[in-house]
């Protein structure tokens, strides 16, 4: 499985779309799994690889904006709506619940194509951040108890000193611990792994009152 | 000689011997001395006393006579002396001894035997004295006399039985004591024992002491001496009174008996063991005139049949000597035979054998006939029960049934088991059942006879009264031994006299009921009896009826009396109108017609008068009148055209306002026919239904167009109504013409302007559908898009993939196809064409709809169900109006659902034949459901934001004018059906 290429999910339940835009984006160089339900869609099993889902707002069963809600609760690849309605209010619900594009049917090549690019990179984006951030989380389940309470003291700029008496303890100690930490997460720099905690979302320093 | 005391022969013993020292010495004879002495002591003394006399003569003379002199010391030469006396004196000593040793023995003998001959005497005596008591006391008189006869002893019973003295009886004495008779006997008796001894035997009597006399039998016995020579006679006398007397007792007894047997009625014979007749009784053989040797052959004196089975019992009687009990007819004398019970016992002896049979016929022959008579009588008896046309049946006391004659089970046709059972079996009818069970139980209680009438069910199943009669029979002590029953059938008088109950009853509630008085008045002319009406109406009683002038108005008495007068004189029927006075006073006209009955005399025996009430006659008459006068006025002037035909249709009668809109005549009507003025497009269903109608019978409801006089058409609604006697024949048609031409028209301009309402309707629908329109548009047109972008892409492609190119311009032809059907089939919908009625298959309509709505029901995530009947049959309509009927109401049903949760969302759409006649089209929503189920289809009703408030309106009328009907049912919660019914087209098929 080449995890780099590309997939388009279609869920359309009239088989002629499906048909028509599975035969258009496999024209493209996409890899293309279509589905008549969105139940069908649930069930499928998916490709470890960057992805976009182009939607029939309307559905028999689980509508388009029910999947999407759905959707939203997990990791999902970024939604493309079509409809043969159109109308307002819809489109509208989908947009604010994060979906890329709203075409109307029938829709041109070019809108189509632009929209799942735009879908595929952002999915590539939002998959690296998830990457990352499992490396990170990895490498914080390393630290001890001890560092995980320094880390937080030591991102939110308090000197050795400062922290050790935070915590209670010596300055000698406090710095022994900012290098483990320092070195579990693999942090070259003290900003870098300011950056890692925003990441990890670990606040600064909670000041007591 | 006696032995002396002891001490007094020892003293003798010295005396001696001293008297004889002193004697001796002076005679000096020593040796005699002491011999003497010693003898002396010896004798007297005995032998102690012998030997101490021995040895004081020998000292005394050793001492005194030998020398040595007063020396005890001798001299050899004294020895022999003293050898010589010593020895003398021990001889006479010893020999003394002896002597009386032997006499000593002698005399223990002696006195031994004396002894024993006392013994014996005494001994001898007891047993003497023994012996007689034994013979005084033996129970029999004995005795015993000498060789010669002479009695020497007789026993002391002999004497007490007697009464005579020993002295008397002895020697020839004792022949007092016998009977004289006996005495010559007796006699010979002796001369005949004497003369030949031996044991004999003679009977005689013998005197008692009180006069008595006794038999006895006498025994004697001789006891003869060592010669052989009798000695001595010994005799006994042994009563034998009282077996003298059973002897005799016992001839007289078998006399009698055989006396018995001889003059007994029954027969007695008597049979060895073998069977053969030993002995047959006098009345037996007088019978059968047979003597005891002929009746050895007794089987030829049985009645020929039974003789076999009679010698076969017999025979087996002898073999196992069981008794034998049986009946034959035995032959008498003169020929005849006759009935006889013969019983043969067996008499056994003490080891069981059977030493005789003895046999007693009893003559049953009477017995015997009188059984067969009565036989015969209970078979008569038998017959006449059975024969009785009644049942008759008898129960126990406890009211059992035990018998039943045939008529019970020819009438019942069931078995006396049944019969017994009939509490609880239908053979009394249901509701009798109880009454006559209930008769039995009081009977059985109080013991009266009763009687009950119920119905019994004959073998045919048919119930007929049974009239009872149940009477107890009481023995002597009163108690009930049986009931007796009698059921009569009294079904047939039942209903003659039912039957005549109501007859009479009829003929009395006719009488009474007329309505006309009836009286009978004598052949006098006095007024005999009336009915009820007559006395309710004059309201008088019969007794002041008898003086009937007084009802009669004074005005018509004269007449009607001098009228009354003429027909009873003559006879002549009474004919007169007159006026009677009622309870109230009210005199009313009355007809009275008066008939005389005539017995066959011809002589008038009563006269029978009818008054009938003519006054409501001529009031109905004259009301009938008015009212025929009115009515004809009402036909003349109603704001209708009235018609009356024959039978046949031909019209008879018509109001004056037909012919004045024809502007014809009745006559000219009649004759050319009323089809003349139907407008020739209506003149031939009219013309078939009124033919249909005369045909049958049946009402008539037409509507056609008549020519009015000014040649212009109206339309007419016609109703036929065929008139029926009380038979229900036809007697006449009537009929009425209703001019509905305004109507009609307003009808159809009605029918013009909804048609173009519904048209607006039907297009205001389709916009509302145009969402639903453009997606199903879009859907082919996307794909045609992407199919086309697709197609040219691959083209384009290095190299250019020709396969999926074509794919996809295939598949661009067959979606724009999709696109120009949709398009199609909006269009099909906006078409404006003429309402064209044609045979269509409804489900095919809804089928459509359901296409064309498909986008709508998804845009609005509902789902649709559908149950279509199979095969349903076509239906008459037109296809835009249903379609648009059935689109109405599917809209309606999706848009009473916007409101409700998805999963509710659901179109429910059935098809079916209600009836033979009639589609069912049923669609049913899952929506809120509706306040007024007839409100909605009101024009202008509405619950939408932007209805018109006609869809429903419209779709009633689009129903309506295709005959069928629309309604709305709310559902049990939620939703609502909308139903619509269209009739079968009957013509054809779609």
């Amino acid at each position: 499985m080449n995890s780099e290429r590309p997939i388009v999910f279609v869920v359309d339940d009239d088989y002629r779309v499906r048909e028509s835009l599975s035969s258009l984006l496999l024209s493209a160089g996409l890899d293309v799994a279509a589905f008549g339900s969105a139940a069908e869609f649930l069930q499928s099993e998916k490709p470890d690889s960057p992805a976009c889902l182009v939607l029939d707002l309307e559905l028999p069963g689980t509508s388009g904006l029910e999947l999407q809600r759905e959707l939203a609760e997990g990791v999902a690849p970024p939604i493309i709506f079509i409809t043969g309605h159109g109308d307002v209010p819809s489109s509208v619900r989908a947009m604010k619940a994060g979906a890329i594009e709203f075409l109307s049917k029938p829709f041109g090549e070019r809108e189509l194509l632009q929209a799942i690019d735009a879908a595929i990179s952002l999915d590539r984006i939002s998959r690296r951040r998830r990457s990352e951030r499992a490396e990170l989380q990895k490498r914080y389940a390393l630290l001890t108890p001890r560092e995980r309470e320094v880390l937080p003291l030591v991102t939110a700029g308090l000197a050795n000193k400062q922290t050790a008496a935070e915590l209670g303890t010596s300055e000698i100690t406090i710095g022994v611990h900012r290098g483990q930490v320092m070195r579990k997460m693999g942090a070259r720099s003290l900003a870098e792994l300011v950056r890692m905690a925003d990441k990890l979302g670990i606040a600064g320093l909670s000041e007591p009152a | 000689m006696r032995i002396l005391p002891q001490a007094r022969r020892y003293a003798l013993a010295a005396i001696s011997c001293g008297l004889a020292l002193a004697v001796a010495i002076p005679f000096d004879a020593p040796s005699s001395c002491f011999f003497l002495a010693v003898i002396v002591s010896s004798v007297y003394g005995g032998k102690g006393p012998g030997i101490v006399s021995v040895v004081l003569s020998a000292l005394a003379f050793d001492y005194f006579f030998l020398p040595p002199l007063y020396h005890f010391s001798i001299r050899p030469s004294s020895y022999p002396q003293f050898r010589a006396f010593l020895g003398a004196v021990v001889l006479i000593n010893l020999l003394i001894e002896a002597k009386r040793r032997v006499e000593e023995s002698r005399r223990q003998i002696d006195a031994k035997y004396r002894q024993v001959s006392v013994d014996a005497l005494a001994e001898a005596r007891k047993s003497e004295a023994r012996l007689r008591l034994i013979i005084d006391s033996i129970p029999v008189p004995a005795w015993s006399s000498r060789a010669d006869g002479a009695t020497d002893f007789v026993n002391r019973r002999w004497l007490d039985y007697t009464g005579i003295a020993m002295e008397d009886a002895l020697g020839w004495g004792w022949k007092v004591a016998y009977h004289p008779d006996d005495l010559d006997r007796n006699a010979e008796y002796w001369r005949s024992v004497l003369a030949s001894p031996g044991e004999r035997d003679l009977e005689g009597r013998l005197r008692r002491f009180d006069g008595t006399y006794r038999w006895f039998l006498f025994r004697v016995c001789p006891v003869r001496d060592e010669s052989g020579n009798v000695a001595q006679w010994y005799g006994t006398c042994t009563d034998i009174e009282d077996r003298k007397q059973a002897e005799e007792a016992l001839r007289a007894s078998a006399h009698n008996l055989r006396q018995v047997l001889n003059s007994i009625s029954g027969y007695v014979t008597a049979q060895a063991p073998s069977g053969a007749i030993e002995f047959a009784n006098r009345p037996f053989l007088e019978y059968t005139g047979w003597t005891v040797e002929e009746l050895k052959d007794w089987p030829a004196l049985l009645h020929e049949d039974d003789r076999e089975p009679v010698a076969a019992q017999w025979s087996t009687s002898i073999e196992t000597g069981e008794p034998l009990n049986t009946e034959v007819r035995i032959r008498r004398a003169d020929g005849i035979f006759r009935w006889f019970y013969a019983g043969v016992r067996p008499l056994r002896n003490t080891e069981g054998r059977i030493i005789r049979w003895y046999t007693l016929l009893t003559d049953i022959d009477d017995r015997k006939k009188a059984e067969e008579a009565v036989r015969e009588s209970e078979l008569q008896f038998r017959t006449i029960l059975d024969c009785l046309p009644g049942m008759v049946a008898t129960n126990t006391a406890t009211g059992k049934m035990e018998f039943i004659n045939r008529t019970n089970v020819d009438y019942t046709g069931l078995m006396f088991e049944d019969l017994r059972d009939w509490a609880n079996n239908p053979v009394v009818h249901p509701e009798d059942s109880p009454v006559v069970a209930e008769s039995w139980r009081q009977a059985l209680e109080t013991g009266n006879p009763f009687g009950d009438e119920f119905r019994l069910r004959r073998f045919d199943g048919e119930y007929r009264w049974m009239q009872s009669r149940v009477v107890p029979q009481r023995d002597r002590q009163g108690k009930i031994v049986r009931w007796y029953c009698l059921a009569t059938d009294v079904d047939d008088r039942r209903k003659a006299e039912e039957a005549l109950r109501a007859s009479e009853l009829n003929f009395r509630l006719m009488v009474d009921s007329i309505p006309g008085l009836l009286c009978t008045n004598t052949a006098a002319g006095e007024v005999d009896l009336v009915n009820q009406t007559l006395l309710d109406y004059t309201g008088k009683p019969l007794e002041e009826l008898r003086n009937w002038p007084v009802v009669v108005h004074p005005g018509d008495l004269p007449a009607v009396a001098s009228l009354w007068t003429h027909s009873v004189a003559t006879g002549h029927p009474f004919n007169v109108e007159v006026r009677v006075r009622r309870a109230d006073g009210v005199y009313r006209w009355f007809h009275c017609r008066g008939l005389p009955l005539r017995d066959t005399d011809n002589r008038i025996v009563r006269w029978y008068n009818l008054l009938t009430d003519i006054e409501d006659r001529i009031d109905a008459e004259e009301a009938l009148r008015a009212s025929e006068r009115d009515l004809g006025l009402i036909v003349e002037t109603i704001p209708a055209l009235v018609w009356c035909a024959a039978l046949d249709g031909k019209v008879t009668y018509v109001n004056r306002r037909v012919l004045e809109y024809a502007g014809t005549t009745l006559d000219t009507l009649a004759q050319d026919g009323w089809t003349n003025f139907l407008h020739p497009d209506d003149f031939e269903p009219t013309v078939r239904a009124w033919s249909e109608a005369v045909a049958t019978g049946r009402q008539y409801e037409v509507q056609y167009r008549l020519r009015r006089s000014d040649g212009a058409y109206r339309w007419f609604h016609v109703l036929g109504q065929p008139l029926r006697d009380g038979e229900g024949r036809l007697i006449r048609w009537y009929g009425l013409l209703i001019d509905v031409d305004d109507r009609k028209s307003m009808e159809e301009a009605l029918r013009s302007t909804q048609t173009r309402l519904s048209r607006a309707t039907q297009i205001a629908t389709v916009g509302e559908l145009a969402a639903s329109i453009a997606h199903e548009v879009n859907q082919p047109l996307s794909a045609v898009v992407s199919n086309g972008h697709a197609c040219l892409r691959w083209l384009s492609a290095q190299p250019p993939n020709l396969a999926r190119a074509h794919e996809a311009a295939e598949r661009i032809v067959r979606d724009g196809k999709d696109a120009g059907e949709v398009v199609r089939r909006i269009r099909a919908l906006f078409r404006r064409s003429a309402v064209e009625k044609v045979s269509l298959d409804l489900n095919e309509v809804i089928g459509e709809v359901l296409n064309l709505l498909r986008g709508e029901t998804a845009r609005r995530r509902v789902a649709v169900e559908t149950d279509l009947e199979n095969g349903l049959p076509p239906a008459v309509g037109d296809r835009v109006q249903l379609q648009q009927v059935i689109l109405n109401l599917s809209l309606n049903g999706l848009e009473a659902m916007d409101t409700v949760p998805d999963r509710c969302k659901k179109l429910f759409i059935r098809s079916k034949r209600q009836n033979p006649a009639t589609i069912l089209v049923e669609v049913r929503d899952g929506g809120g459901g509706l306040k007024d189920s007839d409100k909605v289809f009101e024009p202008f009703f509405t619950t939408k934001e932007n209805g018109m408030g006609m869809g429903l309106a419209i779709c009633r009328s689009i129903v309506e004018a295709h005959e069928g009907r629309l309604w709305a049912v709310p559902g049990e919660e939620t939703g609502a059906t909308f139903c619509f019914t269209l009739p079968v087209d009957s013509n054809g098929t779609a």
